[in-house]
């Protein structure tokens, strides 16, 4: 009984820890823009997560290696270097455009003003990872995103056309010229938000914190997929949210707090306080989780002592780098430049480097002679060198389309 | 302001004039006193930047009627914005 409670409770974690800022405002946009002909980008996003992610939990229980110590060994001292420095700066970048929309959300429920919000919010999420242990950093801000499920409440209670939804899973692209190239944009765009590199920092670190082995396999393969699978319903009802309020009125939503209009329009004010609170939580764990990824890749790289939980002055690079993150992340969002530029950007930008992390967790979770009998199938290797290759593709593809389209601008 | 960027510009006109209609929609009742505030401040600052901007911008020959049209309906849009803001006060 205690260990159906732990798994609900990882899964319900997964699930609400799943969705932030880039997948909220890129799956709306994309709805808003081309209604349901872009859900096969989160059902191939979903897919490649669940892979991913599966198997960087399943190296770090039976190799006792996280994400960056793997990205050390396999691409060695230069690139490695370079790859970090590249994640940590993508890292501090989310954070910053996470931290922009904590202040925005507190000021749509409070009405306090942004930029005290700001500051405010950013120096209580800090207090809240200085204070909390990590199980329940992950719990609080997993289970409060559960609120994001009214998304899909508002989704259902439109009826949507579930027979256009299903040939929405097929690729099919708007015809030619510029509309395709922003279709294309859009599905890299979906599909990087999906697969952000802190995710992955993210779920491997856990599993170390929370003291993995390989007795936790199953349970790792449980929480990996449940909370993926739930995590992108809820994604793919963003977009159809999208797609079922703005397409029609001609409304391209370019601002946060315009995305939690679909829910006010079918289920009224306290829903809407709820999809807000939910935004909030998204939005609050992504912060939390990229400034904790910061301090962990760095320790990680350089072999250094690390653990949320353990006293503060036996990992001091590690609690000195996540505070570092979230203080630099709060001075870029003081300078007043907007989340949503930012998020554009990192999602842009974590789609290029995105190679450099995928591919060691692939590597690793293949290599005999570190995994022993616990080696990922063959299939599990054969479907990750094909999502390493679609990666590769959009990473080449991503900057070009975001200049050829100025972003997706309608 | 080059043609291209003339339209794109118009485009995002035309997505905010639609939404200042959707929230006239539900603005009474189903969104909070808070939020209706704080949501039209922010379309009020997207359409002031659409007023900067094109009244910066120089037309490409052929373009002046059109610019002069959406420098207009800018400014519409952002007094719209504006009296929102007043009718939430």
């Amino acid at each position: 009984m205690k260990k159906i409670v732990q798994l609900t409770l990882g899964i319900m974690t997964a699930l609400g820890g799943f969705v932030d800022l880039g997948q909220i405002v890129f799956t709306m946009q994309a709805g808003a823009r081309f209604g349901y002909a872009l859900l096969w980008s989160i059902l191939l996003g979903a897919v490649a997560i669940m892979l991913y992610l599966e198997m960087c939990g399943r190296v770090a229980a039976v190799a006792q290696r996280p994400v960056f110590a793997v990205v050390r060994t396999t691409l060695g001292k230069r690139l490695g270097m370079a790859t970090l420095v590249g994640s940590n700066l993508l890292n501090l970048i989310t954070c910053a455009a996470e931290l922009g929309a904590v202040a925005i959300v507190l000021h749509l429920l409070f009405g306090v003003p942004e930029r005290l919000a700001l500051v405010a919010g950013a120096l209580l999420l800090g207090a809240l990872v200085w204070l909390l242990n990590f199980q329940w950093i992950e719990r609080t801000f997993g289970l409060s995103g559960l609120a994001m499920i009214v998304f899909a409440v508002a989704t259902l209670s439109f009826h949507p056309n579930w027979g256009a939804a299903a040939a929405g899973l097929v690729p099919h692209g708007p015809g030619g010229g510029k509309d395709l190239l922003v279709y294309a944009y859009f599905a890299v765009g979906i599909f990087s938000a999906m697969l952000m590199e802190y995710e992955v920092h993210f779920y491997s670190s856990g599993a170390i914190e929370e003291g993995w082995t390989a007795k936790d396999l199953p349970e790792n393969s449980i929480v990996a997929i449940s909370g993926i699978v739930l995590g992108s319903l809820l994604t793919a009802a963003l977009l159809m949210l999208g797609a079922i309020v703005f397409l029609p009125r001609a409304i391209f939503p370019n601002l946060l707090s315009t995305t939690v209009l679909p829910v006010a329009v079918p289920l009224g004010h306290t829903a809407m306080r709820i999809a807000l609170v939910g935004i909030l939580a998204c939005v609050a764990s992504a912060a939390v989780e990229t400034a904790l990824s910061g301090g962990y890749n760095v320790c990680q790289f350089f072999g250094l002592k690390w653990h949320k939980n353990l006293p503060r002055k036996e990992v001091p690079v590690f609690t000195g780098t996540w505070v570092l993150m979230f203080l630099i992340a709060l001075m870029l969002a003081l300078t007043g430049v907007k989340p949503l530029t930012l998020v554009n950007f990192s999602i842009v930008f974590g789609m290029v480097i995105m190679p450099l992390t995928y591919y060691p967790i692939l590597k690793a979770a293949g290599d005999r002679e570190l995994m022993g009998e616990h080696v990922t199938g063959q299939w599990q290797q054969v479907l990750g060198w094909v999502f390493l290759g679609i990666i590769v593709i959009a990473a080449l593809a991503a900057f070009p389309l975001m200049i050829l389209t100025h972003s997706g601008q309608p | 302001m080059s043609h291209e960027e003339l339209e794109r510009e118009l485009r995002q006109l035309r997505s905010l004039d639609a939404e200042a209609g959707l929230m006239d929609e539900v603005m009474y009742g189903r969104v909070t006193h808070k939020f209706a505030r704080g949501h039209a401040r922010y379309l009020q600052q997207a359409a002031h930047e659409s007023v900067q901007k094109l009244a910066q911008a120089r037309p490409v020959p052929g373009d002046s009627a059109a610019l002069t049209l959406a420098r207009t309906n800018a400014e519409h849009l952002e007094q719209r914005f504006v009296a929102l803001m007043l009718r939430v006060q």
